[in-house]
């Protein structure tokens, strides 16, 4: 390139060759020694979380609600909020109230961020064993500098579907040789999902359209698709969604679309009750869903709070949102009655249900 | 003692060359002692705020081929805090680090590129490096290509070949359109939507509901670990030292390509192996944290701005302040909304765009390019 | 004028082939050292391509090149740069540089060390500057400039290179008419001092009255080479540009050459005929409009 003139370019071109090679050397020697100590320190992570006792972080709320359900919630010494907005929720909306106990005692540190956590907010609460969330990539980026760093942690599968919910119920009651309590639990989701299905087998499906977010300026519903362990409850529960044939897991529809499939059922989700129920339905009154059966039958449904979290988080619980929904379906058939609006939430929700998976 | 020092640089240069040196020299002090307190800032602010003792102390657990630092004759005083050891040599040390060599990167990539195309709108990533890079990846991730010693280099290679990939199609375009400037933003842009469109489209389609990887395509240095480092570490340095090496057939092509050829430089294929190079260090800029944008456009700016196009002086500098100004980012990114992770990307917008229109208002009419 | 009978540049049988177009079309020529040579001819007749073709930018397909004894082939481009120097007809570059770093980067191809130019390198660069009277302007920027200064500062480059050979491209195109002087004066001065000057110029009359030594081109070939007085005449301007004129050789002024109007006998601008210049500037007003001086 050019003729190299004078020494000096000679002298500065072969110092950068002799930097190259040396630094590129130490570099792959580095990152070869890390993979073999990387493996060490994951080995080590293990061991050092069999020898003593858990002292677990929990990444989503679903596992929360899972550790729950394996007894093992006095091992937690953190879990997430899921507040990115920072408008503050009532904790009894949000953990079940063993879970309050622990957090407002001091025992559980709930300040770490789902979405984007900090790696500094983990270590600094000195776990053996942190259960990450796989559906959340920054996550993913968490569990890999986390394993780097001789903290065992374990990537907890997404749950699509209620089957896979109930393989991590598995997976984590083995990683805590609690295997009989896990299959226990797993029995009792069975049971309860069995016997619902029992119940509304001979009954006309429901045509359900279940609504994640309602968007009124753009006129849209988001709603969710097939491969959705939500989507699954609704079948369970004896409904139809009537978007089970949306290849996408969360699709975003306009209200136009939707309305044509007739729901008879519509259920809005609103955990944070940002939605004004009155407002709302009067809204709707004059949206494309207004001329749905669901609206002139009045069948539209508010689920606020813990409500929500039974059909919005992929563990044990998910039996009981199966409970809850098939009770929305079916009223006469199980002796259910709501309140106008019907809004279920934290005060009511338990009066839909038989038992309870998490006591 | 002055005297002799600076006669050192000075000799058998006359009064021109001395005053660019000597400018050059105080901007460079300059630009290093603001490295070094950022450094401290990175260091020691976070969910806990340490001293600098631990900083030391954190070090014990680096070893360089084999060998813990005391065996080197260095003295290091013992830690006292695990957890706060465990943050500082895995978390913080790391993260800094990498955000010296990715900012730095940045820069002088955006610099190359600036140069050769000689036109001030191009940087890394409106060639369409960085949304190919970001298809490389999102594609290892849906099809979840993770296998065994490459978990943590797969990610990254993968991004690798897309931007490359993307960075070969604008270049094709460029050609194409008659290799003149234009062309170039022309291509890149049009590649960047492709690809940033294809990426997307995966996304949304994906059963695996993976549309939090679009947090990922916002760019975010919180989770580097050494492995990152160390490879991050020799592609920079010996491309910045090779861009540094090049400086003044840098300057030769401000000239155009017909004057830069007639004075002597094989004007084709130093482009084309420069540009090369631009590319492959913002991909691995972006493979391993994400698309970071602006500070390839703005830093080389910024400084041209204050010291002219000379790239002797625009080099060095660039790759300075390229660090700063990451450094700074990735700070507020870590500190501003505790405990969460704002990503840096947006950070850097935020302190680039109004700096860039201050700089702009101010000097603009000397500004030409 | 000199009359060295050194020759510096030898071109034989040159031919150049663009896309089917034959550009240069078997040129062979000689110019002496320390010669102001005048390229002269109408758009489209090869006076851009040959001179790319000496300064190693386009490869011809056909023919040779001898520069300062150097087979033109041989040298490489660095090499090159040392013996011929090249001002531009146009800027495309950067107008942020300043004048004086302009005309330092002519000091490329002799620069020793790693980055910095030698206190000789400098000394060359300011007496280039000098020369050519754009000294105050050392720490403007290129673009703040007028188009004459500009051209001034580009000329102080092609000087600071210590080229035996400046290749110009119109010279004097975008400038006024006292600007197109004070160039041409300086040129003139300057291969007084030994450099050899081949300059591509529409100007006729500024060509004629300046140069040593006029290479008329056509459609690729030689057309007339030699002494302006000798060879400039009705017949060629005729021939060559399609155009009746005056010639006069007035005392204490020189040649000058007086267009009257185009030839409308059939001859070179029927609509048939026409087509035979490869050029896309085909109106006679705007060519007599550039050859007035």
């Amino acid at each position: 390139m050019g003729k190299i003139l004078g020494s000096k370019r000679v002298l500065a071109a072969i110092l950068i060759v002799i930097v190259a090679v040396s630094v590129t050397g130490l570099s792959t020697y580095q990152v070869m020694n890390n993979q073999r100590f990387a493996q060490q320190s994951y080995i080590l992570g293990f061991i050092l979380f069999q020898l003593g006792q858990p002292r677990i972080v929990s990444m989503a709320p679903h596992i929360d609600e899972i550790l729950l359900g394996l007894g093992l919630e006095e091992y937690i010494v953190g879990c997430t909020n899921h507040d990115p907005y920072g408008l503050g929720y009532k904790l009894r909306d949000f953990y079940l109230p063993r879970l309050v106990e622990l957090i407002l005692s001091g025992k559980i540190y709930n300040g770490i961020d789902w979405w984007a956590p900090s790696v500094e907010d983990v270590v600094n609460l000195n776990p053996n064993i942190v259960l990450v969330d796989s559906g959340v990539p920054s996550q993913v980026s968490l569990y890999y500098s986390l394993i780097s760093q001789g903290i065992f942690s374990f990537l907890v599968s997404q749950g699509t579907r209620i089957s896979e919910i109930e393989v991590s119920i598995l997976q984590i009651g083995s990683l805590f040789k609690r295997n009989s309590m896990a299959q226990a639990l797993v029995d009792k989701m069975n049971t309860k999902i069995n016997t619902i299905q029992g119940n509304v087998s001979n009954q006309t499906v429901v045509n359900v359209l279940m609504c994640v977010w309602i968007d009124f300026d753009q006129q849209t519903v988001l709603t969710c698709g097939n491969n959705t362990f939500l989507s699954e409850i609704i079948q369970k529960a004896g409904g139809l969604n009537i978007f089970y044939d949306s290849s996408l897991p969360w699709p975003e529809l306009t209200m136009a679309v939707a309305a044509a499939r007739n729901p008879s059922k519509i259920i809005i989700l609103d955990h944070n009750a940002f939605l004004n129920p009155v407002e709302t339905l009067i809204n709707l009154g004059s949206s494309p869903l207004g001329g749905t059966p669901a609206y002139i039958s009045g069948e539209i449904y508010f689920i606020q709070g813990q409500a929500d979290n039974l059909l919005t988080r992929p563990g044990p619980r998910v039996a009981e949102g199966v409970e809850l929904l098939a009770n929305i379906l079916f009223p006469a058939l199980f002796n259910a009655t709501f309140d106008y609006p019907h809004i279920l939430n934290t005060d009511n929700y338990k009066g839909y249900l038989d038992s309870f998976i998490l006591e | 003692m002055v005297k002799t020092f600076s006669s050192l640089f000075f000799v058998g240069k006359s009064v021109l060359i001395r005053r660019k040196i000597f400018l050059l020299t105080v901007s460079v002090i300059i630009g290093l002692a603001i490295l070094a307190v950022l450094i401290l800032a990175s260091l020691i602010f976070g969910a806990k705020v340490v001293t600098l003792g631990d900083v030391f102390a954190s070090l014990n657990r680096l070893w360089i081929f084999g060998r813990p630092l005391q065996s080197y004759g260095i003295t290091l005083p013992s830690y006292i805090d695990w957890s706060l050891d465990t943050i500082l040599y895995y978390s913080r040390i790391p993260r800094t680090i990498t955000a010296i060599l990715i900012g730095a990167g940045l820069a002088v990539s955006g610099t190359i590129m600036q140069a050769l195309v000689r036109n001030p709108l191009v940087d890394p990533y409106i060639s369409g490096v960085s949304s190919g890079a970001a298809f490389g990846a999102v594609l290892v991730l849906l099809t979840s290509f993770f296998t065994g010693f490459f978990e943590t280099v797969s990610l990254p290679l993968a991004a690798f070949i897309g931007g490359l990939g993307a960075f070969g199609i604008t270049f094709i375009i460029y050609k194409s359109a008659g290799e003149t400037p234009t062309g170039f933003v022309l291509g890149g842009v049009i590649v960047g939507i492709a690809f940033s469109s294809l990426t997307t489209f995966f996304i949304v389609t994906s059963p695996k509901e993976l549309h939090g990887a679009m947090f990922w395509l916002f760019g975010s240095i919180a989770y580097v670990t050494w492995n990152v480092v160390w490879i991050l570490l020799p592609v920079v340095v010996v491309i910045i030292l090779v861009s540094l090496f090049y400086a003044r057939e840098f300057n030769v092509l401000l000239l155009g390509d017909e004057q830069a050829a007639q004075l002597g430089l094989r004007v084709k294929w130093f482009k084309r192996i420069m540009l090369i190079v631009a590319a492959l260090l913002a991909s691995f800029c972006v493979a391993f944290t994400g698309i970071i944008g602006f500070v390839g456009l703005v830093v080389p700016h910024m400084i041209r701005l204050a010291l002219g196009s000379d790239h002797r002086l625009l080099l060095p500098l660039s790759t300075i302040f390229g660090a700063n100004l990451l450094l700074v980012a990735d700070i507020v990114a870590r500190v501003a909304m505790i405990p969460s992770e704002l990503p840096v990307g947006i950070i850097t917008s935020f302190i680039g765009v109004p700096f860039f229109a201050f700089l702009l208002i101010s000097r603009g009419k000397r500004y030409a390019m | 004028m000199p009359c060295s009978t050194d020759v510096i540049i030898r071109v034989e049988d040159l031919v150049y082939t663009y896309n089917s177009v034959k550009a240069l079309d078997g040129l062979t020529f000689e110019i002496n050292r320390g010669e102001f040579v005048g390229l002269v001819g109408p758009n489209g007749s090869g006076k851009t391509t040959l001179l790319k073709c000496l300064s190693k930018l386009y490869t011809p397909q056909e023919g040779s090149i001898q520069l300062d004894g150097h087979n033109l082939r041989k040298l490489s481009q660095s090499e090159g740069a040392k013996i011929y120097a090249v001002v531009p007809s146009e800027f495309p570059m950067d107008m942020n540089i300043s004048i004086t770093d302009t005309v330092l980067l002519g000091r490329y191809p002799y620069l020793e060390g790693l980055w910095w130019e030698k206190e000789r390198d400098e000394k060359i660069a300011l007496n280039a500057m000098e020369k050519l009277n754009v000294s105050d302007f050392g720490n403007r920027k290129l673009g703040e400039l007028s188009s004459g200064e500009k051209q001034r500062a580009l000329i102080a480059k092609a000087i600071a290179q210590e080229a035996k050979v400046l290749l110009i491209d119109e010279p004097v195109a975008h400038l006024d008419l006292g600007y197109q002087m004070e160039i041409m004066e300086m040129l003139r001065s300057l291969s007084e001092d030994g450099v050899t000057i081949l300059a591509a110029m529409h100007e006729l009359n500024l060509a004629v009255k300046y140069c040593d030594k006029l290479i008329v081109l056509d459609k690729g070939k030689v057309v007339a080479c030699g002494k302006p007085e000798d060879i400039v005449t009705q017949k060629l301007i005729e021939d060559v540009y399609g155009v009746k004129a005056i010639i006069q050789n007035i005392p204490n002024v020189g040649l000058v050459i007086i267009p009257l109007s185009t030839s409308n006998n059939g001859g070179v601008f029927d609509k048939k005929n026409s087509k035979e210049r490869t050029t896309e500037s085909n109106k006679t007003s705007a060519r007599r409009g550039s050859v007035e001086a």
